[in-house]
């Protein structure tokens, strides 16, 4: 390794155990991007974080790129500017070890996952109905005074179905982890052993986009966020999605007709606040204030923020401020996005 | 004037002549003049909704031969002048794809031949018709190969058949970056030779593959021997399909062991296959994809629509008695201008009242393999959604 211009050690992860809980109070220095691969702005984001001294100049950074699975540590995936070094934690990979070396907790896993997916198509099947009705609840006409409190109601059980869901998943896994332990076995403890060594003398994390479900089982079968320290993060789409409070799945117009946004998992509560949509204007159906207003409302008061490429949030100091973004509000309509107290 | 008058259902078109058609009939109609008309113009003549026809030869009689069910089959077209050109206008709503065909009638001859004047083709196992887009068709973006897309690869399993005492060669159609650590889900098509040639289907397993649009999947493509016996509720292909197919591809390929992962798929007489075999056996497929079927039913009497049909009747007339769910979604499309449309509109709400959830999709196009491969996105995308859902670059 050449010799670099570092600050000194202040932000180095610190060990911890296995808790998933990443509570930072705000302090952290955290970048939300927009996608990259048609308007990459990572390369001059770390630029800007060197010049405002979030970054030392030559850094170096951690970069999580398990979302797109085989093509894991792809350079191309992170392209940063010329003085940043980076080093890929292999999360991917070091899930498949662990899948060969230990085939019981690979076992177990399937099962949880096995079971997961039932649970999601169940929820799937009531939120489908709960959503119509309050769909429909909106279209009907008469008296507001009657209507209203209806339609109210309607959201409250959606939210309710949305909370149960979430309880159910970390129920299921609570009872895999129960069972076997993951974060105690060798198998997992060698991987995340050589994680730990990956991330020292680091400056700063990246996550990219990817299967944001591959993406988060990655992240938590080896509880990166106990090693998360307080280094600053930099993440777009699906690195963005999986480090909030919750993972929203959304897709306006896939070829088999719109569906409804999921509460698909925990996400790794990095931050809170912000539901963040990345591809929004590809994905989502903007144009339609309705749609758009049933989203926000539904997952008030967590602000629903479009990431849009081009898009960059930093939250700093406790507050996010943004260049670029824009928001979503329960009218349905689209406009900048205000500073928000993280 | 109603759009069937306006067609000419029975004899003359009693549409007025197009203008283009004036313009070549008001010059001199020798054969340099005709030459360049040709050339000028690009065939049938589009004056949206209204298309013109032209065929140019030495003929007695000319007539337009498609496959448009509620139009007359046999529209003749109108001689220009003295020349040896011949027209014929149809009335087609925007959005239709017709095949069709030309018949000439010459010294007591009759042939079908395709509309030289037409580069528009289609082929089945049949020969090659002619095609008409009308406007607003478009031939689908992801039914085209693209050389950038990363294509999957093809094995020959044979299935030594106790049901059918005899060899049965399947082709299976293996994912790009097939792995066999990973699960698949499995996809069982009929007709799977056809499709592969006439559908693309090869070619859209790899875009929507691609695309995220459907999962990484296993697909074995299932020729039959006897098609007209063996796919009309043949109690012997279901044991095929579910005791011996369905094993032996569990043995060769890694596939999630769900039925839920589990579809079959068929277009017209293989869609009454991929019906029946979930129809015996309704736990062990989720997914039914089933093109333009040949769902024929009577609700009295005999249909007297030949002995082949005589078991789908059977079965199905025993089905609409007493509908079961037999498996968990059933994509249904159908042409409007395929005579079976009715019968598949008529299964709809019978599928439904079973608790399966149902997607149904109409199309302005006839019972043709170009017809079933313009569906197979909706189809396939809807049965098994690929991973879009899950995947933010």
């Amino acid at each position: 390794m050449t010799a670099k211009a570092r600050t000194p050690a202040r932000s180095r992860p610190r060990p911890s155990p296995a808790s998933g809980s990443n509570q930072d109070a705000g302090a952290r220095r955290i970048v939300l991007l927009g996608p990259q691969r048609d308007r990459p702005t990572l390369a001059d984001t770390i630029i800007a974080l060197k010049g405002s001294d979030v970054l030392p100049s030559g850094a170096r950074l951690a970069t999580v790129t398990a979302g797109w699975q085989d093509r894991e540590g792809d350079p191309e995936l992170t392209p940063v500017d010329a003085g940043t070094e980076v080093v890929d934690l292999g999360l991917y990979a070091g899930a498949n070890r662990v899948a060969e070396a230990d085939p019981d907790l690979a076992a177990g896993h399937h099962d949880a996952q096995r079971r997961l997916r039932e649970l999601r198509r169940a929820y799937n099947l009531r939120l489908r109905g709960a959503m119509s009705t309050w769909t429909s609840l909106g279209a009907m006409t008469g008296d507001e005074r009657v209507l209203e409190p209806e339609r109210a109601d309607a959201l409250s059980s959606i939210r309710a179905l949305d909370t149960r869901h979430l309880a159910r998943v970390a129920e299921i896994r609570g009872v895999y982890e129960e069972r076997f332990r993951p974060h105690e076995r060798d198998s997992v403890q060698a991987e995340r052993a050589g994680i730990e060594q990956r991330l020292e003398d680091t400056d700063g994390l990246v996550f990219a986009g990817g299967h944001v479900a591959t993406l988060i089982n990655r992240l938590r079968m080896f509880d990166l966020a106990g090693l998360l320290g307080e280094l600053p993060i930099i993440a777009w789409s699906a690195g963005a999605m999986a480090l909030g409070a919750r993972v929203v799945l959304f897709h306006d117009r896939p070829p088999w007709g719109p569906g409804n946004a999921e509460a698909f998992e925990i996400g790794l509560g990095v931050f809170d606040g912000l539901l963040p949509l990345p591809h929004a204007t590809a994905r989502l159906a903007l144009d339609e204030p309705e749609r758009m207003g049933r989203l926000s409302r539904r997952f008030r008061p967590t602000v629903c923020v479009l990431l849009d490429p081009g898009t960059r949030l930093d939250r700093v100091e406790g507050r996010w401020v943004a260049e670029e973004a824009r928001q979503v509000d329960q009218r349905g309509t689209v406009s900048p996005f205000g500073a928000l107290a993280a | 004037m109603a759009w069937h008058e306006a067609a000419g259902l029975e004899g003359e078109s009693p549409m007025p002549v197009p203008a283009t058609i004036q313009e070549l009939e008001a010059g001199d109609l020798d054969a340099a003049a005709i030459d360049a008309f040709l050339e000028a113009h690009a065939f049938p003549l589009a004056e949206p909704p209204f298309y013109t026809f032209v065929y140019r030869g030495a003929a007695d009689v000319v007539r337009l031969r498609h496959w448009i069910f509620g139009l007359a089959t046999s529209l003749p077209f109108t001689r220009v002048g003295r020349s040896d050109v011949w027209y014929r206008t149809v009335e087609i709503p925007d959005d239709s794809r017709v095949e069709y065909k030309i018949e000439v009638v010459s010294r007591g001859k009759a042939g079908w031949v395709a509309d030289d004047l037409n580069p528009q083709v289609a082929r089945d196992p049949f020969g090659t018709n002619s095609v008409l887009a009308a406007r607003g068709y478009e031939e689908p973006e992801w039914a085209q190969s693209d050389p950038g897309v990363s294509a999957g690869s093809f094995d020959e399993l044979v299935i030594e058949s106790r049901a059918f005492e005899s060899s049965r060669r399947v082709m299976v159609y293996r994912p790009p970056g097939f792995r066999d650590a990973r699960k698949y889900p499995l996809l069982v098509v009929h007709d799977g030779p056809e499709y592969l040639e006439y559908s693309r289907l090869g070619v859209v397993l790899d875009r929507l593959t691609a695309a995220l649009e459907i999962p990484a999947m296993v697909v074995a493509l299932v020729p039959p021997q006897d098609r007209m016996e063996e796919y009309a509720a043949d109690e012997r292909h279901a044991r095929f399909v579910v005791e011996e197919l369905l094993p032996g591809l569990e043995d060769a390929y890694p596939l999630r062991e769900s039925a839920h992962s589990r579809g079959l798929m068929g277009a017209s007489l293989g869609a009454v296959a991929a019906f029946d075999v979930a129809r015996r056996h309704p736990d062990r497929f989720g997914a039914l994809l089933l093109q333009s079927g040949s769902f024929a039913f009577t609700d009295i009497g005999d249909a007297e629509r030949g002995s082949v049909l005589e078991p789908v009747i059977r079965m199905m007339n025993g089905y609409r008695e007493a509908p079961v769910r037999v498996a968990e979604r059933v994509f249904l499309s159908v042409g409007v201008y395929e005579p079976l449309v009715s019968e598949n509109r008529a299964l709809v709400p019978v599928l439904r009242s079973t608790g399966m959830d149902v997607r149904f999709v109409e199309a302005r196009d006839g019972h043709n393999w170009e017809n079933w491969r313009d569906r197979l996105r909706a189809g396939l995308s809807w049965l098994f959604p690929g991973p879009l859902w899950m995947v933010y670059e």
